[in-house]
């Protein structure tokens, strides 16, 4: 009798934690899934201010540009500041189930070039962000990590995200803080000593009705005391974007800051 | 003659400096370059780049380029067609676009840049080459009128009204006999045309090439003088190119093309297996490594009877090898080294260069070449070369 009380015990914290750990991937789903509802397009112009040991870098912008789709997104990025980046291209095909594709055009380069798609700890033109930074700014892989509450109240809640078994991340864990509305607002970076190494912050939210949300800054703020803001400039969601924007062939096409 | 040069440039002002002040966007370079020792060649180039959109997916670009070399064993250059070599002043880029959902069309100087492999490439058959300094390969751009279609998956169709004749090379890069002129190249007024279709299927880019026209590799005939004739053999060829990721973050990356000449046909085919490793020697540091390996049948072709080399085909039977050491995976410090070697008559070529950001604009770069091999070998023509080098690149 003991033994089955014991037994049951176990199943049902099992089953609680097993819940408990879908309900907090179903928020961190549930948030991205705000993000790209009705959104089958995005084009942004985005500043981007990096500031290391004290020096401010001079200042890039670029073009990003997304399609979402069933199965992952496309995102083409285009610098087009300052001299030394114009020309800098990368376009980067997202899939849900299978590994990512990743083509990159250095200014030097009169071509575009497939480079390995695993670069996920990779830090991406002199900014705070690596290439998982950037591929979880527009969508979270909820498959790849296992999620658990760490704090749950009215105001919000915090989510810690670690990696599977056998993903590739750059952190031990990453603390994504939601707030009442279930939008990310702050996420914590740790590093593989589990020590804090950087925090995000979605700064200037604003939300639809539908829910979905944006963030018109974003502030990284590294252990080391570096500082990159990206400011969104402009912002044109379901334009009419063709597949010749998301080609190899693109990348090498000159884009403008005026450039709609 | 100072009256026939003053015209020309007036007349290049008018034309040019109106569209280049209302450029939308506008760019570009000054490249210092000099090679070390006494009466070293020194070369300084200025390149500007000047894009605009007329309406809405209409778009110009116009690429003009001022280049002043010193010493030139050939005399002083022509200031705008210089017979095969380069001119003082040229206008690379320079072509009207037209983009409308899947379809881009553009007419006007372009550069196309078909390859997949690296410094060879046997499916990279339309644009010709500035062979003036061996080591120092570029691409020049074709009048011509392109059609293309698609995104991802994508044709593409080219026209070129004539031939353009490739720059050949100059001063220690072209050993003469004594008594012996080059006579200025024989382009051939023929069309040329080209069809590509690129995408990517199961991970793999993958490209097919056909192309009928000339070659952009020179071919030489005895002339009256005596004198040697450069003339372009005409050319069909069909290429394919892949690029696949595979095990452990590598590149491979192959093309294999089929060239039918009056004199012959012959397939060359590149491989070559690319890989980026992080932290390397310490954190955050990167270094790129590619080897990579090019051959070709019927290499009876590949010298001419007067031993000049099919430039397209020097590389074949070799080995080379690149490594860029990047410390912080910024580009603003760059180690690289190159080695190129012969497998068959064990000629070889090594260079090393340092390059550094000095600051947003300003690059210095500092390299050296060794050159050496057989004297009857590609590169044992050239083992009085070595050289050190230094570029300092501004850009605005």
């Amino acid at each position: 009798m003991k033994r089955l009380f014991v037994a049951m015990t176990l199943a049902l914290v099992a089953v609680h934690a097993q819940s408990a750990e879908l309900d907090a991937r179903s928020a961190v789903a549930h948030a991205w899934q705000l993000y790209q509802s009705s959104v089958q397009t995005e084009q942004e112009l985005i500043e981007v201010r990096v500031s290391q040991a004290g020096q401010a870098l001079p200042t890039k912008l670029l073009w990003r540009r997304i399609r979402f789709g069933d199965q992952g997104q496309r995102v083409s990025v285009k610098f087009v500041e300052p001299i030394a980046d114009l020309g800098l291209a990368l376009l980067i095909e997202r899939n849900v189930s299978a590994p990512d594709q990743i083509w990159l055009r250095l200014p030097s380069w009169t071509s575009a070039r497939k480079v390995a798609g695993n670069r996920e700890t990779r830090y991406f033109a002199d900014t705070a962000f690596t290439f998982e930074d950037n591929k979880q700014l527009i969508g979270e892989q909820t498959a790849l990590f296992d999620y658990r509450y760490v704090s749950r109240g009215p105001a919000g809640a915090v989510i810690s995200a670690t990696p599977k078994a056998g993903v590739t991340s750059g952190y031990s864990r990453r603390d994504i803080t939601l707030n009442a509305q279930g939008v990310p607002q702050r996420i914590a970076y740790f590093d593989d000593r589990s020590q804090p190494l950087k925090t995000l912050s979605f700064e200037d939210l604003n939300q639809t009705a539908q829910g979905r949300w944006r963030a018109d800054r974003i502030v990284v703020r590294q252990r080391d005391g570096g500082q990159t803001v990206l400011t969104v400039r402009k912002r044109v969601l379901n334009a009419p974007l063709s597949d010749r924007v998301f080609s190899q062939a693109s990348m090498t096409e000159t884009d403008s800051a005026r450039r709609d | 003659m100072r009256a026939a040069t003053s015209a020309l440039l007036a007349a290049l002002l008018t034309v040019f400096a109106p569209p280049l002040a209302r450029a939308g966007q506008q760019h570009g370079g000054v490249t210092y370059w000099q090679a070390a020792g006494a009466g070293g060649p020194t070369e300084l180039r200025w390149t500007h780049e000047a894009t605009s959109a007329l309406a809405e997916g209409v778009d110009w670009k116009l690429e003009p380029e001022l280049l002043l070399r010193r010493p030139r064993s050939t005399g002083p250059a022509a200031l705008w067609d210089n017979q095969g070599r380069p001119p003082v002043i040229s206008l690379q880029r320079a072509y009207l676009g037209f983009a409308r959902d899947e379809w881009l069309v553009r007419v006007g100087k372009q550069v196309f840049d078909w390859s997949q492999t690296d410094t060879i490439s046997p499916a990279d058959l339309v644009s010709p080459r500035d062979w003036s300094d061996i080591t120092r390969v570029r691409k020049l751009a074709a009048p011509a009128v392109s059609v293309r279609y698609g995104g991802e998956t994508s044709l593409e169709a080219v026209w070129l009204p004539r031939q353009e004749p490739s720059y050949l090379p100059e001063g220690d890069w072209l050993p003469l006999p004594s008594g012996v002129s080059m006579a200025p190249p024989r382009r051939s007024q023929q069309q040329q045309y080209a069809l590509r279709a690129a995408g990517n299927w199961r991970r793999t880019d993958w490209s097919a090439v056909l192309y009928r026209g000339h070659s952009t590799a020179p071919a030489l005939e005895l002339g009256p003088g005596p004198s040697l004739q450069p003339i372009y053999r005409p050319l069909r060829a069909a290429a394919i190119t892949a690029a696949r990721e595979v095990a452990d973050g590598q590149i491979a990356r192959l093309e294999i093309a089929r060239y039918r000449q009056p004199d012959g046909s012959f397939v060359q085919y590149v491989a070559s297996l690319d890989k980026e490793v992080d932290d390397w020697l310490s954190d955050g540091d990167t270094l790129y490594v590619i080897a990579q390996y090019a051959g070709g049948t019927r290499r009876a072709g590949a010298v001419d009877g007067l031993g000049w080399p099919d430039f397209r085909r020097v590389l074949e039977r070799s080995v080379m090898v690149k490594a860029s050491y990047d410390p912080r995976s910024d580009q603003r410090s760059l180690l690289e080294f190159t080695a190129v070697w012969n497998v068959k008559d064990h000629g070889r070529y090594a260079k090393l260069a340092w390059q550094r950001r000095l600051a947003d604009a300003l690059t210095i770069s500092l390299a050296g070449e060794v050159i050496d091999g057989r004297p009857g070998s590609f590169w044992g023509r050239y083992r009085a070369n070595d050289r050190a080098m230094l570029e300092l690149s501004w850009r605005y």
